[in-house]
C-alpha cells in the first residue's frame, strides 16, 4: 500500500483559514482586537463580498475608540 | 472523515435508457471499485458523463460542450437517452454516499436538466469541499491539463484544488482593507488645523508645536494686558481670555470716560460763556482799545513834551507873559495866537496824553486776558487731543494737535496778532468748527461696546486664543486619532502579511507535495527513462501556474508540449491527476477512469495497473477501458481486492450496455487462446485455474496459507495447489489416489503449474512468458483435472464431508468412473 503525500506537509487553504484564526495569529505577536475583526469578517468559508469594506469600517471604529480611551 | 460512494443508478442518460444503471459500489461497509471492459460504442463513456453531471456544479459535461448554435458539440442536450422521453423516463443520476467514519449518509437524485439554471445539489457540497480537485479522468484530459490549458486556467483549477479560490479572496480583502486604512488619514483635517494656527498667530507658528504656541500666546497676551502674562499649558488660555476680557471692559470703560469729557470739554468752548465767545469778545475788545489807542498816540505824537507842557501850563496859569515862554515868539505870532490859548491847547494835549495811559493800561490787561483763555484754550485742546487718542478718534486728535500748535504761537505773538486783527477769528472758527462739527460727528460714529484699536485688538487676539485653543483641542485628538489608525494599520499589516505568507506557504507546500508526487507516479510508469524534473511555478500574484520539465540537461528547463513524447504527457497527465485526488481528495476518495490506456504500450499499461493497484488502493475508483490486455492485467492484479469486474458483452440501442460480472468461462478462455495473444490467454487461464482452486479450497475445507487482506493480490497458484493436494492424500477411501493417479494432476505436478504462473501478477521477471502452445497444453491438462471433481454419474461438482473426510455427490451414485480409462474429458477443447 501507498501512503498518501505526507499531511503535515499540505493542509488545504480551508484548514489554514481555520488554523490562522484558532493558532496561528492567536499569540501575542498579534493585536488580539483586530484578529478578532478579521476573523469575523475574513475567517469564514465564504466572506461577504464587501467584508474587505466592513472590516475597514471595523477597523477604523476600533482605531477612534482606542484614541478615545487615550484621551 | 472519509466518504465513499454506495450505490450509483444512472437512467435515461446517453446510453443507458433503464437497464444496466446500477452499481453497488460497497460491500459490509467497505468501498469496491470496478472495472468495467467493453468495446468501443459499448456505453462506457456514458457512465462517466452522468458521474461527470451528477458532480459537477453547473451541470455542464465538459467534453460535451456548451451546446451553442454554432458549436459542433451537443451541449447538455447530448446527455438525455434520445428515447427517454418516448419511454417516459426521467434522465436522472442518484447516488447514496456514506461517511464509513461516522455511518452518516446522503442520498442524491440530481434530475437532467437542459437549461442553464442547473445548480448542483447542495447536499454534495459536503462531500466536494471537502474533496475539490476534479474525480473524473478520460484520455482526452490526460494532456489537457499538461499542455491545452492556459497557466491562468490552470491557476484557477490548481487554486479550487487547495482551496486557494477563497484564500485569494480572503487576500483580495486583506488588500483592500490595506488600501482603506492607508488612505484613512486625518492629514487633511491636521492640515487644515495647522494653517489655522498659521493664521491664529500671524504667521508666527505654522507647526503644531504647543510650547512655540503658547510662546506666541503669553507674549501677544502680555502686550494687551500691559504685564507679563505667562501661558504654561493649554488650559491655560481659557484664564487668558478671561483676563483679556477684563482689560477690554477696563478699556471700554476708559473710552465711556473719555468720550463723556470730550464732549464735557468740547462743550466749554462753545457755551454762551464758553472760551470762544470769550476769547472773540476779548479780541475784539483788544482790537477796538488798540484802534482807540492808535487815535491817541497819533493825538499824541508830541506826547514827549508831557513834562515841558505840564510845566508850562502851570507857569503860564500863574504868569502872564507877551511871548511864548519856550520859543520867545509873541503870542500873536503863534499858532494859539494868546497865553489863554496856549494854556487851554497844553491842558487838551495833556488830557490826550492821559487817557492814551489808560488805553495802554487797558490794552496791556486786555492781552493778558486773551493770554489766559488761550492758555486755557491750549489746555483744552490737549485733552481735546488726548481724549480723542483714547478712543481712538484720529480727525479729531490731528485737529485738535493743530488747533492746540496754532494756540501756542498765538500766545507768543498775540501782541503782533492783534494788531493783524484776522489771526484769531481763524483760529476760533477752526476751533468752533472742530468743537460743533468734528468732534459730534466722531462721537457720533462711536459704538458703545467696541471703541477703540484698543478693544479691537484685544476681540481680534481672544479671537485668535479661542481659534488656537480649539485648533489645538482638535489637533490632540487628531493627533490621537492618526496615531491610533496607523497603529491599527501596522497591527493589520502584521496580520495581513502573515495571512499572506502563510497562504504562499500552504500553496507552495502543495505544489511542492505535488511536484513530488507527480514525479513519482511518473517514474513508475516510465521506470526506465531518465525522469524529467518537473517544475510547477505557482505565482499567486499573477494567478497563474505552469509546468516546466527538464528536457535531456539540468540547464533546458521547456514545456512539456513539443518535447515530451505524447505518451510521456500523457503519464505527465495522468500522474499530476492521481496526485491531486490523492493530496486533495482524501476524504472523498472516489475517482472515475474511462480509458485513460489507450496511448500506452502493454509495459506501461501494466505500470499504470501497478500504480492503480499500489498508490491508488485508498482510492474507490470506477474505470472503463476497452482495452483487454490492460483489464486483464487490472484484473489479474486486483480481482481478490474489494474489486468488481465486468463485462459489456453487447450493446443495444434500446436495451443499453449488456453488463456481466466478470468470471471467465472457458469458452471465453478458449476465444483468448484463439486470438493468439499467449499473455493475455496465460493470464486468463492463470486467473481461471485460481479461481477455481480458490472455489474449491473453500468448499473443501482446505487451509491456504495466504490472507485475505491488502497483499492478497500477491497469492500465486502453489498457495492453492500444495495444501489442495495435501487435502486430497488426507481423504478417505480411493478418491484422493484416484486422484493423485490422475495423468492430469501428474502433469500439472509435474512441472505444468510453475510454466503457468508465469502469468501470475506476482511475476517478477517480463522476459519468462510460457509460450501459446504451453498456455494451451495446460489450459486442456487443467480442464481435465477439474474434471476429476465431478460426479461420474451426474456430472455435478463433488461434495466434501468434512467430519468424514470423504468426497460425495448429492445424487448418491458413485462419484468415481467405472475404470480409470474413463477419466473424465473437458467438455470443450
Amino acid at each position: 500500500m501507498s501512503e498518501l503525500p505526507n499531511e503535515s506537509k499540505y493542509v488545504s487553504a480551508a484548514e489554514l483559514i481555520e488554523r490562522l484564526f484558532t493558532e496561528i495569529l492567536a499569540t501575542e505577536e498579534f493585536d488580539a482586537e483586530i484578529v478578532a475583526l478579521t476573523k469575523q469578517h475574513l475567517g469564514i468559508s465564504s466572506p461577504h463580498s464587501k467584508a474587505g469594506a466592513n472590516l475597514s469600517d471595523a477597523l477604523i471604529e476600533l482605531a477612534n475608540k482606542r484614541a478615545e480611551e487615550k484621551k | 472523515m472519509t466518504w465513499i460512494v454506495k450505490k450509483i443508478t444512472i437512467q435515461g442518460i446517453k446510453g443507458v435508457l433503464n437497464r444496466s444503471g446500477d452499481f453497488e459500489l460497497s460491500k459490509k461497509g467497505k468501498p469496491k471499485s470496478i472495472a468495467v471492459f467493453g468495446r468501443n460504442a459499448y456505453g462506457k463513456s456514458g457512465y462517466a458523463d452522468a458521474i461527470e453531471y451528477l458532480f459537477s456544479i453547473d451541470g455542464e459535461v465538459e467534453h460535451l460542450g456548451k451546446g451553442s448554435a454554432d458549436s459542433e458539440q451537443g451541449g447538455k442536450h447530448a446527455l438525455p437517452h434520445v428515447l427517454a422521453t418516448e419511454k417516459g423516463i426521467v434522465p436522472q443520476v442518484s447516488a447514496d454516499f456514506i461517511d464509513i467514519n461516522t455511518g452518516e449518509t446522503v442520498s442524491i437524485t440530481r434530475l437532467v436538466t437542459t437549461g442553464r439554471n442547473d445548480i448542483r445539489p447542495s447536499e454534495l457540497n459536503v462531500l466536494l469541499e471537502k474533496a475539490p480537485a476534479y474525480r473524473v479522468l478520460r484520455q482526452h484530459d490526460l494532456r489537457h491539463f499538461v499542455v491545452d490549458m492556459t497557466p491562468g486556467q490552470k491557476f484557477e483549477e490548481f487554486a479550487r484544488w487547495i482551496g486557494l479560490k477563497s484564500a485569494t479572496t480572503v487576500l483580495k480583502h486583506l488588500t483592500t482593507v490595506e488600501g482603506t486604512l492607508r488612505d484613512t488619514s486625518v492629514d487633511r483635517e491636521i492640515n487644515e488645523r495647522i494653517r489655522s494656527i498659521q493664521e491664529h498667530t500671524l504667521g508666527a507658528v505654522n507647526i503644531f508645536d504647543v510650547s512655540l504656541i503658547l510662546s506666541w500666546c503669553s507674549a501677544e497676551i502680555s502686550k494687551q494686558l500691559g504685564q507679563v502674562f505667562s501661558l504654561a499649558r493649554v488650559e491655560e488660555i481659557e484664564n487668558a481670555i478671561a483676563a483679556l476680557r477684563a482689560r477690554r471692559e477696563a478699556l471700554v470703560g476708559q473710552v465711556r470716560i473719555a468720550k463723556t469729557s470730550l464732549e464735557s470739554v468740547a462743550s466749554e468752548f462753545v457755551n454762551p460763556g464758553g472760551y470762544i465767545k470769550r476769547l472773540s469778545e476779548n479780541f475784539e475788545m483788544a482790537l477796538i482799545i488798540e484802534k482807540k489807542r492808535d487815535e491817541l498816540k497819533g493825538k499824541a505824537k508830541e506826547s514827549i513834551f508831557q513834562e515841558v507842557w505840564g510845566a508850562s501850563k502851570s507857569f503860564l496859569e500863574n504868569h502872564a507873559v507877551e511871548n511864548c515862554p519856550i520859543c520867545q515868539t509873541p503870542w500873536n505870532a503863534t499858532v494859539v495866537g494868546s497865553q489863554e490859548t496856549a494854556i487851554v491847547s497844553l491842558h487838551s494835549s495833556l488830557m490826550t496824553l492821559s487817557e492814551l495811559t489808560t488805553q495802554d493800561s487797558e490794552l496791556q490787561q486786555n492781552i493778558q486776558l486773551i493770554k489766559g483763555l488761550l492758555q486755557q484754550f491750549e489746555t483744552r485742546l490737549t485733552e481735546i487731543a488726548s481724549y480723542a487718542k483714547t478712543i481712538s478718534l484720529p480727525d479729531v486728535q490731528s485737529k485738535s494737535d493743530e488747533l492746540h500748535a496754532r494756540t501756542v504761537f498765538y500766545q507768543q505773538n498775540l501782541v503782533s496778532i492783534i494788531k493783524s486783527e484776522s489771526s484769531l477769528i481763524s483760529l476760533l472758527n477752526d476751533c468752533q468748527e472742530l468743537v460743533q462739527k468734528i468732534i459730534p460727528s466722531a462721537i457720533e460714529q462711536i459704538k458703545t461696546d467696541s471703541t477703540s484699536n484698543s478693544t479691537d485688538d484685544i476681540d481680534l487676539l481672544i479671537s485668535h486664543l479661542q481659534g488656537l485653543n480649539e485648533s489645538i483641542g482638535r489637533l490632540e485628538t487628531l493627533t490621537q486619532q492618526q496615531n491610533s489608525i496607523r497603529n491599527v494599520e501596522i497591527e493589520f499589516g502584521k496580520i495581513a502579511d502573515k495571512i499572506r505568507s502563510e497562504t504562499k506557504k500552504v500553496a507552495d507546500n502543495a505544489v511542492e507535495a505535488l511536484k513530488e508526487d507527480v514525479q513519482k507516479i511518473y517514474k513508475k510508469i516510465h521506470p526506465g527513462e531518465a525522469v524529467p524534473n518537473v517544475f510547477i511555478r505557482l505565482n499567486t500574484e499573477e494567478k497563474t501556474l505552469s509546468i516546466r520539465v527538464n528536457f535531456h540537461s539540468n540547464e533546458r528547463v521547456v514545456p512539456p508540449g513539443g518535447y515530451l513524447s505524447e505518451a510521456q504527457i500523457n503519464t505527465l497527465g495522468l500522474a499530476l491527476f492521481l496526485s491531486s485526488v490523492r493530496l486533495f481528495n482524501k476524504e472523498f476518495p472516489f475517482i472515475f477512469l474511462d480509458d485513460i490506456v489507450s496511448s500506452y504500450d502493454a509495459d506501461n499499461r501494466a505500470r499504470i495497473v501497478d500504480v492503480l493497484a499500489e498508490d491508488m488502493n485508498e482510492f474507490q475508483i470506477f474505470l472503463t477501458t476497452h482495452d483487454e490486455r490492460f483489464y486483464s492485467h487490472l484484473r489479474g492484479r486486483l480481482e481478490s481486492e474489494d474489486w468488481t469486474f465486468e463485462r459489456i458483452s453487447s450493446y443495444n440501442f434500446e436495451n443499453g450496455p449488456r453488463r456481466e460480472s466478470d468470471n471467465l468461462r472457458p469458452e471465453q478462455i478458449n476465444e483468448l487462446i484463439a486470438q493468439g495473444d499467449e499473455k493475455i490467454a496465460g493470464n486468463a487461464v492463470r486467473q481461471y485455474m485460481e479461481d477455481w482452486f480458490d472455489t474449491m479450497c473453500e468448499k473443501y475445507w482446505v487451509y491456504t496459507p495466504h490472507k485475505k487482506g491488502i497483499r492478497e493480490y500477491k497469492r500465486t497458484l502453489f498457495d492453492y495447489w500444495e495444501p489442495f493436494v495435501s487435502r486430497l492424500s488426507s481423504v478417505k477411501a480411493e478418491f484422493g489416489k484416484y486422484i493423485l493417479d490422475s495423468n492430469a494432476y501428474k502433469r500439472l505436478q509435474g512441472g505444468l503449474m510453475p510454466i503457468i504462473n508465469y502469468y501470475s501478477h506476482n511475476q517478477t521477471n517480463p522476459y519468462e512468458w510460457a509460450a501459446m502452445g504451453d498456455v494451451q497444453y495446460i489450459w486442456v491438462e487443467f480442464q481435465k483435472f477439474a474434471d476429476l471433481f465431478r460426479c461420474a454419474s451426474c456430472k455435478k461438482l463433488l461434495q466434501y464431508d468434512f467430519n468424514d473426510k470423504k468426497f460425495y455427490c448429492t445424487c448418491g451414485s458413485t462419484i468415481l468412473p467405472s475404470t480409470a480409462s474413463e477419466e473424465a474429458k473437458p467438455k470443450d477443447g
